[in-house]
């Protein structure tokens, strides 16, 4: 399938512009990875982001988002505010979601543009509150995608989780029936030295997909891409976070294409 | 209402907007009610009101009504539960806290019209031209290496978005599909960056990176 709704125009004769979308595995570009992302069998995702440091939780809200030009008035007028409290808040402005505790501050939605996340943080942390702590941030991306088949899940599941190590307890796993089938449940990876940083890791987790259907044809992806933030660190968080977001979001479907790939050899 | 959590829950329907309001009834009891609160507010971000939650809906409870209310440290053993059915229990103290639990915790809405990305450039506004602006656009789903020009119809540009069309201008382009009615369909998406780090040289930089784009 090709796409070529993009209204957009060849500008030099010299420079070959394509904006296509391709659903194909073999694609019309060289990709830098030698893989294409398979982004068609993602049916659902989500990013966002967290931040680890000392907040004052009652100051977020919408009017004052608002106040600060870093949300419209339109959006502060239709927020849906849970909770705002002074160790805990909890509203939703357009589509992202807000909550802070005095520990933590998140925003996550999964709605696109993603990176609007990291405008809301550079406004907020790197404009209004720059003095805020911050110890450590997390970008975070999850996604659900679809696989050929039950089959196909169980045969990922034990690739990446083989039952022989297992002994005879793990062919208790095995069942011809897919209800009675055992296996993967939960697998986290971690990558210890990521360029980046100076202090930090990715941790990759995989499941099946509970939300999917039919059930078992599924697989669910959470990236957790990890800084510690330091005082040597030349960037602050929210520099980093505008800085980073799209890199990170960019290296988990990746990481996301590497696995669903594999999942596509499979069949 | 001593040592109750003072939660008052405004359910305006099945959209979940609540307003919480901390009530008490004298000052003296204010700071107990407000600690009150505070530890039912930990153990919403726990989630251990949320397990509880579903333990009640397992047993049925809620399809009575969808109004709930919380009792915190019931001295009497009144109420087993945190939380009670408020016309099947009378025993308990209507003036406690009132928190509508399941429109409290509806989750976040995915409204009709998101998209699912298939395709995301992040790019540069080199120039404003008339009727459209050109830029240089970097592929970041990974699909190819390298940058390509284009000249993208200010139409396609939200009107708020529209004064952000300047040349140094960070934007994406994200082409996906969504979900309406059960029907799938593309779309483009066009959003400008804003709060962007200012760094001492972004401005010569920003310039610099103009200029040899221009005569590339």
């Amino acid at each position: 399938m090709t796409y070529n709704a993009l209204p957009l125009r060849q500008r030099h004769d010299n420079v070959k512009i394509n904006f296509f979308i391709e659903d194909s595995q073999k694609g019309i570009f060289s990709s830098p990875w030698k893989v294409f992302p398979n982004m068609s069998a993602i049916e659902n995702q989500l990013a966002g982001v967290t931040l680890v440091g000392d907040f004052n939780p009652a100051i977020f809200n919408p009017d004052w988002l608002k106040y600060r030009k870093i949300i419209t008035p339109q959006e502060a007028e239709q927020a849906q505010i849970g909770i705002i409290h002074k160790e805990f808040t909890q509203f939703q402005v357009g589509n992202l979601q807000i909550e802070s505790s005095c520990e933590n501050f998140s925003i996550k939605t999964s709605v696109e543009p993603f990176i609007k996340i990291a405008d809301v943080i550079m406004g907020i942390f790197g404009e209004e509150l720059k003095y805020t702590p911050i110890k450590a941030m997390g970008i975070n991306y999850h996604a659900h995608f679809k696989v050929a088949s039950r089959d196909i899940q169980t045969k990922l599941g034990r690739a990446l989780a083989p039952l022989a190590p297992w002994g005879e307890w793990g062919d208790k796993l095995e069942s011809e029936e897919f209800e009675k089938r055992g296996g993967m449940a939960n697998l986290t990876m971690q990558q210890n030295d990521v360029s980046d940083r100076k202090s930090g890791r990715i941790l990759v987790t995989v499941q099946p997909s509970n939300l999917l259907q039919p059930s078992g044809t599924g697989v669910f992806i959470a990236i957790n891409d990890h800084y510690d933030q330091t005082v040597e660190d030349e960037l602050s968080a929210p520099e980093r976070c505008s800085k980073l977001f799209t890199p990170s979001l960019e290296r988990a479907r990746w990481i996301l294409t590497c696995l669903s790939n594999y999942a596509i050899g499979l069949e | 209402m001593s040592g109750m959590a003072a939660l008052a829950v405004k359910n305006t329907g099945t959209e979940a907007s609540i307003n919480v309001d901390l009530m008490t009834t004298d000052a003296v009891q204010a700071s107990e009610s407000e600690e009150a609160t505070t530890n039912v507010l930990r153990r919403v971000a726990r989630g251990d009101v949320e397990y509880r939650i579903k333990n009640l809906e397992k047993k049925g409870l809620q399809k009575y009504s969808k109004r709930f209310y919380f009792k915190e440290n019931d001295p009497e053993g009144n109420c087993p539960n945190y939380i009670h059915y408020k016309e099947n229990d009378p025993e308990c103290d209507s003036s406690n806290s009132v928190i509508d639990i399941p429109n409290f915790f509806t989750k976040i809405t995915t409204p009709d019209g998101s998209i699912n990305t298939l395709q995301e450039w992040e790019g540069l506004v080199s120039s404003v031209e008339d009727g459209f602006f050109v830029a240089r656009l970097h592929d970041v789903s990974g699909r190819r290496q390298g940058e390509d020009w284009a000249e993208i119809p200010l139409n396609d540009v939200n009107l708020s978005e529209r004064g952000r069309v300047v040349p140094g201008a960070l934007f994406h382009i994200i082409v996906g599909y969504t979900t309406r009615d059960a029907s799938r369909r593309k779309e483009i998406l066009i959003y400008f960056r804003r709060h962007l780090p200012k760094t001492k040289n972004t401005f010569q930089n920003v310039s610099r990176l103009i200029q040899e784009l221009s005569l590339s």
